[in-house]
C-alpha cells in the first residue's frame, strides 16, 4: 500500500520534470497536441537548444549564473567558517552581541532590502556590474550559524596541540579547522550554489545589460515573448538547461543536498 | 597542553583576540549590507524619494498615504490569502508525504528522489513549464476535463481562479521541500519509542498522532514559520507566471511584488520603502510567534 | 608566534579587499568620449556598427562607446542609470519615457550646428511634414531628439487564412470597427467543443502599454483625449471611453473572438493562428516574412462616427543628449547623432526603422515600396503617445481599469470614476513643476 501511495505522489509531481525535459525535444506543435505524447514522434534532437543560443547569449548567461554561484560558494564557506570557528572556539569582548547582530540578520527577509540596497549599491557605482551582482549577496548569516554548530564539536585538544607545536592561529584555521569543517562545509557549498544560481529578484533589479544577466532573469525572453511567437519548446529546452546543473548536483551530492536544504529552511 | 593554558593571562587574552579576527570580516560585511541599508531603508520609507532627486523627509507621510492608497490594501489582502493558501495545505500534505516516505517499501529511494524534483528548478523555470501546462486549452485543462466539461479554463487570466492557481503552482515546488524537513525530524525519532508503543497495542495511525507528531512539535512549527516567512515574501512566481505581472486585475500582486512595482517601475522609493517596513513588521509578528512556540528546541534558533 | 601568521593572514584580507575593490572600478574615461546607448533591435546592431566605424574615420577625435540594453528593461535601466549619473552621454530614448527625462532636466535641446544644421527649423525642413512630424520629439517649441524611428501602426493581414475563409483582403478588409468585428467572425475557426483555434483579429492585451498605443487612439477617434500631455488631466469617465470599452467588453466576453487569455496577437500571427493584427509597424516586415507569411497592409479601421481621422498612437525612438554630458561632449555627441541620422535608406532596408527624412520619403526607391507608404500615411494622421512623467503608472492605471471590467465583469461606471481618479491623482503627483 505504501508503495502504491508513493508511486502516485512520485508520478503526480514528477510529471511537469518530465513534461519539461520531453517538450524540449519535440516540434512546436507537438507539445499541445491531442492526445498527449508522453515522447516526442516529431524528434527534434538538440535543434530547440540551438534555437535557444541562438536568439539570446545564453552561453554567456551559462557564465554570469556560474561565476556569481562559484564566488558565493567559496567566500561564504571560508568566511563563515571563519566566523563559526571564532564564536565557537574563542572568548572575546563583544562576542555575545556580534554573534547575535549575525543571527538576526537571518530573520530579516531580502524583501525589507532591495530598495536600500539598491540605493547603496548605486552610490557605490556598482550597479549592472559583477560587483553589484555579487557582493551584496556573497555572505549568509546561515553559513556561519551552520559552521559554528559544526565547530563546537572539535575537539579543543586538537587545537591545543597544534598550538604546543608553534602552529599559527590562522595556519590552525586553515590546516586544521578548515578540513575539519569539510563536511559541514560541502552541505553550504551545495547549498549555497542552488540559492545563488536559481536567485532571481537580485539580479533582475541589479542587472541591465544583456552580457551580464545571469540564467534565471535571462530565460524570461522566452516566457514573456514580445516579438515573436511563442517558442514553448524552445523556452522548455532552456528549463532544462538552466535545471541541469542543480539536478547534477542533487545526483551527485544527495546526502549534502539534503542535509544543507533541511538545515536552511529556505528554497532558493 | 597544561603549560599553555596555564601560562600567562595576557597571552590567553591575546589568543582570544583571535576570534574577533576571525569573525570581523562577517561582521563587517554584515554591517554594511544589512545593517546600513536597514537603517537607511527606515529612513528611505519617511522621504519622498525618486532616486533621481535626493530624498525629501515627509515623515510619517507615506505611511499616511498607505492607508488610502487601494492597490497597497489590495496586496495586503492578496499577500494574506496567498500566506494561507500556500502554508496550511503544504503544512498538511508535506507531512503525509514524509510518513509515507519514512515508511520501508521497495523502490523508496527512487520515488522519493522522483517526488523531490520540483525542487531544484528554479521558480522562473518553475513559471515557464507550467505555463505551457496552462494553456487555457492545455494538458491541464484536458486532464480535468472529465469533471468540468470545458473545453478551455482561464487558469491565469480568470481573477477569481487565477490566485488558486498560483498557489497550486507554488505548493507543487514547496511540498516536497518541507517534505524534507519533516523526514529529518521523523527519522530522527528512535525506533524503539515507535516499538514500545507498538507492544502496548497503538496502531498506525494511533503512533502518529500519540507518539510521532507531538516528538514532532519544533517542526512543525519550524515548517509552518518558515513557510509562511518565506510566503509573506512572495516575488518570484508571481512575477513570472501571472499576467502583466501581478494581475489579472492585481489579484497576484503581493506586497513584495507591489515594493518592486513601485521602487523599480514608479520609481517610488519612499512608498515603497514604506510598504517593505510594514511587511517587515508583519514577518517579525510571525518570527516572535515561532520564538514563543519552540523556545529551547532544535530548530529555535533558525 | 603568530607574527608570520598574522601577516599571511592580513595579506588574505588585503587580497580580498582588492579583489572586492576591483569590481568597481570604471573604466578610465578619455576626454571627448560619447557614451551611446541605444536598445536591442538584432538588424540594427551590425548597421550601427558599420556606421560607427564611418564615423570614427570622419571624426577621429570623437571616440564613441557603444552599448546596446535589452528592450525589456530599457526604461528602467536608463532611467537608473541617469539617475546615478553613469548614463550615457546620447541615448536612444523612446517616446514613452521621454516626458520622464523631460520632466526630471536630463535633456539639452538639439544643437543644429552641431548635428550638422543651419539652425532648428532647417533640421524640420528636412523631415517630411516638417515641424508636425517632429511633435514628438519637440517640447515646447524646442526640439529636443533626432528621430531614429517613427512608427505608425497598420494592419497586416495573413493572407492564406483570408483566402481559406473565401476573403479577399484586398477588397475585404474592413475600414470600420463595426465591420473589423463581422469580418474577424468569418476569419475565426473554433473546434468542435467550441474552442478558438484560430482568431481573426486581436487586441494586444497582455502590455499594458498598449492601453495607450491601441485603445486610448480608438477614443481619440471619437473626438476625446484620454490624457492631455500639456495640461496634465485625464479624460476617463466619457461617453467616448465607455464605446472602446464595450467594444473590447464584446471583443472578448460577448463575441468571444479573443481575449487576454490567448497567446499575443504578435506571436500568434506569426504562428498562423491569428488572422488579422494591427499591433505593428514598418519593422516587422521582416519578422512577417521570415515566418514565410503572405500579407498585405491596410489602415488601421476607424469607428462608423469616428470625428477624428487617426489610427493607433505613434511613438518613436529618438537621439537625446544628457544634460549631465559636458557641453564638449554633448556636442560631440550631436554630431554623431546628426551623422548616424543621415542613412535613413539604409536603416529602413537592413533594420525596417523609418526615419521620415524628406529627401528619403520622397524618393522613387521609397514610394515603390510595397508597404511604406501605407505606414507614412498612417503616421501623419495619428498622434503620438503622450509624452507624460509618471507614463508607467499611468498605463497601468489604465490597465487595470481595463481588466477589471473586461476579465473581473465590475460595474463600469463605478470602474471608470475611479479610474478617472487614480489616473487624475497619478499625473497631478507627477505634474512638473510641482
Amino acid at each position: 500500500m505504501w508503495f502504491s501511495i508513493a508511486l502516485v505522489l512520485a508520478v503526480t509531481f514528477f510529471f511537469p520534470i518530465f513534461f519539461m525535459v520531453t517538450s524540449s525535444f519535440k516540434g512546436e506543435n507537438e507539445i499541445f497536441a491531442i492526445p498527449f505524447r508522453w515522447f516526442p514522434q516529431d524528434f527534434q534532437g538538440f535543434a530547440q537548444y540551438a534555437k535557444a543560443f541562438d536568439r539570446v547569449p545564453l552561453g554567456q548567461f551559462f557564465f554570469n549564473s556560474a561565476f556569481m554561484a562559484i564566488v558565493d560558494v567559496v567566500v561564504t564557506v571560508i568566511f563563515s567558517a571563519m566566523a563559526g570557528y571564532g564564536f565557537a572556539k574563542f572568548k572575546f569582548r563583544g562576542q555575545r552581541i556580534m554573534f547575535f547582530f549575525v543571527l538576526a540578520t537571518i530573520t530579516v527577509p531580502f524583501q525589507i532590502l532591495i530598495i536600500p540596497l539598491y540605493v547603496q549599491v548605486f552610490k557605490l557605482g556598482w550597479a549592472d556590474s559583477y560587483a553589484g551582482l555579487i557582493i551584496p549577496g556573497i555572505m549568509n548569516a546561515f553559513g556561519v550559524f551552520m559552521m559554528r554548530q559544526f565547530a563546537y564539536s572539535i575537539p579543543d585538544e586538537l587545537l591545543d596541540a597544534a598550538r604546543i607545536d608553534g602552529a599559527g592561529e590562522f595556519r590552525i584555521f586553515w590546516r586544521i579547522v578548515l578540513p575539519l569543517l569539510a563536511p559541514a562545509s560541502a552541505s553550504l557549498a551545495v547549498i549555497i550554489f542552488l540559492f545563488s544560481w536559481n536567485n532571481f529578484l537580485w539580479p533582475l533589479i541589479v542587472i541591465r545589460s544583456q552580457q551580464l544577466q545571469t540564467v534565471p532573469v535571462g530565460m524570461t525572453t522566452f516566457t514573456e515573448p514580445y516579438n515573436g511567437p511563442p517558442q514553448w519548446a524552445v523556452s522548455m529546452a532552456v528549463s532544462t538547461l538552466a535545471t541541469l546543473p542543480i539536478a547534477l548536483l542533487f545526483i551527485f551530492f544527495q546526502r549534502y543536498f539534503i542535509q544543507g536544504l533541511a538545515m536552511s529552511g529556505i528554497k532558493g | 597542553m597544561i603549560t599553555r593554558k596555564t601560562s600567562t593571562p595576557s597571552f590567553i587574552a591575546r589568543r582570544q583576540r583571535w576570534g574577533f579576527y576571525f569573525v570581523l570580516p562577517t561582521v563587517i560585511f554584515f554591517a554594511i549590507f544589512f545593517l546600513y541599508p536597514i537603517l537607511s531603508g527606515l529612513y528611505y520609507s519617511m522621504t519622498e524619494f525618486t532616486l533621481l532627486k535626493p530624498p525629501v523627509f515627509v515623515g510619517f507621510g507615506n505611511f499616511e498615504a498607505l492607508l488610502k492608497d487601494r492597490l497597497f490594501l489590495k496586496s495586503i489582502s492578496v499577500t494574506l490569502g496567498y500566506v494561507a493558501g500556500s502554508t496550511f495545505p503544504v503544512w498538511v500534505i508535506s507531512l503525509f508525504a514524509a510518513v509515507v516516505f519514512s515508511q520501508k517499501f521497495p523502490g523508496r529511494e527512487i520515488l522519493k528522489a522522483l517526488f523531490f524534483a520540483p525542487v531544484l528548478p528554479s521558480l522562473v523555470v518553475v513559471a515557464a513549464v507550467w505555463l505551457v501546462l496552462l494553456n487555457p486549452s492545455g494538458l491541464i485543462t484536458t486532464v480535468v476535463r472529465p469533471f468540468t466539461g470545458l473545453a478551455e479554463i482561464n487558469w491565469l487570466n480568470d481573477p477569481k481562479l487565477s490566485p488558486i492557481t498560483v498557489i497550486l503552482v507554488h505548493n507543487w515546488t514547496a511540498i516536497p521541500f518541507y517534505m524534507l524537513i519533516w523526514l529529518a525530524g521523523l527519522t530522527g525519532i528512535p525506533e524503539d519509542l515507535r516499538d514500545a508503543a507498538r507492544v502496548d497495542g497503538a496502531n498506525f495511525l494511533q503512533t502518529l498522532f500519540r507518539v510521532e507528531l507531538p516528538l514532532l512539535r519544533p517542526t512543525a512549527v519550524f515548517v509552518a514559520s518558515i513557510s509562511m516567512i518565506n510566503a509573506f515574501q512572495a516575488f518570484t512566481l508571481q512575477y513570472t507566471i501571472t499576467p502583466g505581472k501581478g494581475g489579472p486585475v492585481d489579484v497576484n500582486t503581493t506586497m513584495g511584488l507591489l515594493i518592486w512595482k513601485y521602487g523599480f517601475q514608479y520609481f517610488r522609493m519612499g512608498d515603497a520603502a514604506a510598504i517593505s517596513v510594514v511587511l517587515f513588521a508583519m514577518i517579525l509578528v510571525v518570527t516572535a510567534f515561532q520564538l514563543t512556540f519552540t523556545r529551547g528546541d532544535k530548530y529555535s534558533i533558525q | 608566534m603568530s607574527k608570520g601568521n598574522a601577516k599571511f593572514f592580513f595579506l588574505l584580507m588585503a587580497l580580498a579587499a582588492m579583489f572586492l575593490v576591483s569590481f568597481g572600478v570604471a573604466a578610465q574615461s578619455e576626454p571627448v568620449t560619447v557614451k551611446l546607448w541605444m536598445h536591442e533591435h538584432p538588424p540594427r546592431v551590425p548597421l550601427d556598427n558599420e556606421k560607427l566605424a564611418l564615423f570614427a574615420e570622419e571624426y577621429p577625435n570623437i571616440n564613441v562607446e557603444y552599448t546596446v540594453v535589452p528592450n525589456t528593461e530599457w526604461a528602467t535601466t536608463l532611467s537608473t542609470a541617469m539617475a546615478s549619473g553613469a548614463g550615457p552621454d546620447l541615448f536612444n530614448v523612446d517616446s514613452f519615457s521621454i516626458g520622464d527625462y523631460f520632466a526630471q532636466g536630463n535633456l539639452v535641446p538639439v544643437d543644429a550646428v552641431a548635428a550638422g544644421f543651419a539652425d532648428q527649423q532647417a533640421i524640420y525642413d528636412s523631415y517630411a511634414g516638417g515641424e508636425a512630424m517632429l511633435g514628438g520629439a519637440t517640447f515646447n517649441g524646442e526640439l529636443y531628439a533626432l528621430p531614429t524611428e517613427w512608427s505608425a501602426y497598420a494592419c497586416y493581414t495573413n493572407n492564406a487564412l483570408w483566402e481559406a475563409a473565401g476573403l479577399d483582403p484586398n477588397t475585404d478588409f474592413p475600414a470600420t470597427w463595426e465591420d473589423m468585428k463581422t469580418v474577424a467572425e468569418q476569419l475565426t475557426v473554433r473546434d468542435s467543443s467550441g474552442a478558438l483555434v484560430q482568431r481573426g483579429y486581436d487586441f494586444r492585451w497582455g502590455f499594458n502599454l498598449f492601453t495607450i498605443l491601441s485603445f486610448n487612439p480608438m477614443v481619440q477617434q471619437l473626438g476625446s483625449t484620454v490624457i492631455d500631455e500639456v495640461n496634465y488631466t485625464a479624460n476617463i469617465d466619457t461617453p467616448e471611453y465607455r464605446q472602446v470599452m464595450q467594444y473590447w467588453y464584446d471583443w472578448a466576453n460577448t463575441w468571444k473572438l479573443g481575449g487576454p487569455q490567448y497567446a499575443e496577437d504578435r506571436g500568434a500571427f506569426l504562428a498562423g493562428d491569428l488572422a488579422i493584427t494591427c499591433d505593428v509597424g514598418s519593422w516587422w516586415a521582416p519578422q512577417a516574412e521570415d515566418a514565410g507569411i503572405e500579407y498585405t497592409i491596410h489602415p488601421v479601421p476607424r469607428w462608423a462616427n469616428a470625428v477624428s481621422d487617426n489610427g493607433f498612437a505613434s511613438y518613436g525612438y529618438m537621439y537625446t543628449v544628457s544634460s549631465q554630458a559636458a557641453p564638449e561632449v554633448q556636442a560631440a555627441a550631436w554630431t554623431l547623432a546628426g551623422f548616424m541620422t543621415s542613412f535613413p535608406d539604409e536603416y529602413l532596408a537592413a533594420a525596417g526603422l523609418l526615419q521620415p527624412k524628406k529627401d528619403f520619403v520622397e524618393s522613387e526607391a521609397f514610394l515603390e515600396n510595397p508597404v511604406m507608404p501605407v505606414f507614412l500615411e498612417e503616421l501623419s494622421k495619428d498622434t503620438f503617445n503622450p509624452r507624460i512623467a509618471g507614463f508607467t503608472e499611468v498605463m497601468d492605471a489604465l490597465a487595470r481599469a481595463r481588466d477589471r471590467i473586461i476579465s473581473g465583469g465590475e460595474d463600469m461606471d463605478t470602474v471608470l470614476a475611479e479610474a478617472q481618479s487614480e489616473v487624475s491623482d497619478i499625473l497631478a503627483r507627477n505634474k512638473p513643476g510641482d
